[in-house]
Formats: structure tokens, sequence, C-alpha cells
């Protein structure tokens, strides 16, 4: 498998191969480069990681998994956007919520309303804005322990 | 800008299968609202102007966050996780299986 190496301003030298790459149709919205990122997962960052730009060594975001910090979180996945992500129901795809994280962890948020919905067979995602106004782009971000993060494995 | 009159009921066609409708015309001044019906194939996105600038700004404030960013990774949450392992009922091989480790992180692959 050839790989290549990107050089990155947050992680140094990441080797990867094509079959790293997710493809976010139409990228983070309103941010040009990211349509194409890998996934970076360094030690000890619980349900966080980070999204890496492939055509923008500068870019990274974290996000965060939505099946864990918001259990009960039901995105409205439209049929258009199913189909596209070649998914047959949201429950098949891997939720992620773009994180802006403070300095005093209790300010930290996610964006519940645009989330990221991967199909993590196809490394196909997109970032969709849901219609209704039930979950909030600043949703306070609260990390599971480490015990419940345990538990809520398997 | 292009400024048009419609009637209710009347229509615009955009590009190549976008049309507009005016569905319906309520109230006046300050408080009329316009209800649009909109077909569009299926690759066309539509959002409220609002709410999309709402999120392309709070994505813009979350890659201006991490990039001045210290290393978090060791003080902000619990061990490493099965990405996607725990999703909503569903079944699926995870995010994990994609995820990169940064080489400042030495890891057992060094012999290979």
């Amino acid at each position: 498998m050839t790989e290549t190496v990107l050089r990155t301003a947050r992680f140094g030298e990441l080797a990867y191969a094509e079959t790293h790459i997710v493809h976010l149709v139409g990228g983070l919205l309103g941010i040009p480069g990211t349509d194409r990122v890998l996934v970076v997962q360094p030690g000890g960052t619980g349900p966080l990681c980070w999204l890496q730009s492939v055509t923008d060594p500068a870019l990274a975001v974290v996000v965060a998994d939505l099946a864990y910090v918001a259990p009960d979180y039901r995105p409205v996945v439209s049929a258009a956007d199913l189909a596209e992500l070649e998914l047959e129901r949201p429950e098949d795809a891997i939720v992620l919520g773009v994180a802006v994280l403070a300095s005093d962890p209790q300010a930290s948020t996610v964006n519940l309303r645009a989330p990221l919905i991967i199909n993590p067979v196809l490394r196909r995602g997109r970032q969709i804005v849901m219609e209704d106004d039930r979950y909030a782009i600043r949703h306070p971000l609260v990390l599971p322990t480490a015990k419940a993060m345990a538990a809520g494995q398997g | 800008m292009l400024i048009l009159a419609r009637k209710l009921e009347e229509s615009l066609v955009i590009g190549d299968g976008i049309e507009v409708k005016i569905v319906a015309v309520q109230g006046s001044g300050e408080q009329a609202t316009v209800r649009l019906g909109i077909v569009a194939p299926k690759d066309v996105r539509i959002w409220r102007k609002e709410v999309y600038d709402q999120v392309v700004a709070e994505n813009r404030q979350a890659l201006s966050v991490a990039g001045q960013m210290p290393a978090v990774e060791q003080t902000l949450a619990p061990g490493p996780v099965r990405l996607g392992g725990n999703t909503m009922g569903g079944n699926n091989g995870g995010l994990t299986g994609l995820a990169l480790q940064p080489r400042k992180n030495p890891t057992k692959d060094a012999n290979t």
C-alpha cells in the first residue's frame, strides 16, 4: 500500500494511504479545503478526534463522536442525504459534531444542529444542517467520565 | 441583484431544474411572510440563510480555536475509545480503523 506523508502544522508528519481519506461532500460548510480529511486520534482524547485536511496542512478541527457525548441524540437525515451516502438508516452512520473547545471546559460546545454524517464503510460523509431548531449550534460539550466510557463500550 | 415581481402561484426557474414558486403570502409590512415552494435536483442543498451563516461562523470559530490550541490530547478526556463503536443502535466498523496516530507518539510499529 502506497503511503503518502503529509507534513501537518499540528501533528508533524502523518503517513497515510488513500484508504484513510474520508471524503466530506461539500466539506465543512464555508471552509474550503475540507472535503478530504484524515481522522487523527492521538492517545487519550476520549470521544474527541481531529479531522486534518489533506489539502491544507494547516487546517485541523476537533470533532466529537456524538454517540458518546450526546447519547440520546437523533439526527434527522433527509432521504437525499441518506441516498448520497448510501446509508439505509441514520443509525448506520458515524455522527460527529464540530467542537469548539474553551480553556474552561465548562464553556466548550459542540454543534448538534449541523452534524457530520459519515458512512464509515465508504468513508464518505457530509455536514448536514437540520431544518428544525431542536438541536443547538452551541450545545454544551460534556465529556463522559472514563468509567462511563468503559461501561458504554462493547 | 436581479429583482422580479411575482404573483401568488407564479414561479421562477433558475438554471437547470430549479423552480421557486410563491405558494402563499400572509400579512403585510414588516410582518409579511412569503411561503416558497422549491423544486430542485437532489444534489442541490437548500438552507435558510441565517442558519447556514451561523453554521459557517461556528465552523470558522472551531478551526480558529483548534489552530491556537495547545496539545489537548493529555488533558481533555479519558482514554482512547473506538470511534463509532457505540453508535446509535447501529452496527458498523467505526472510524477507529481509519484513525491515524501522530508519529510523535512512539508506537509499536517502530519495527515495521
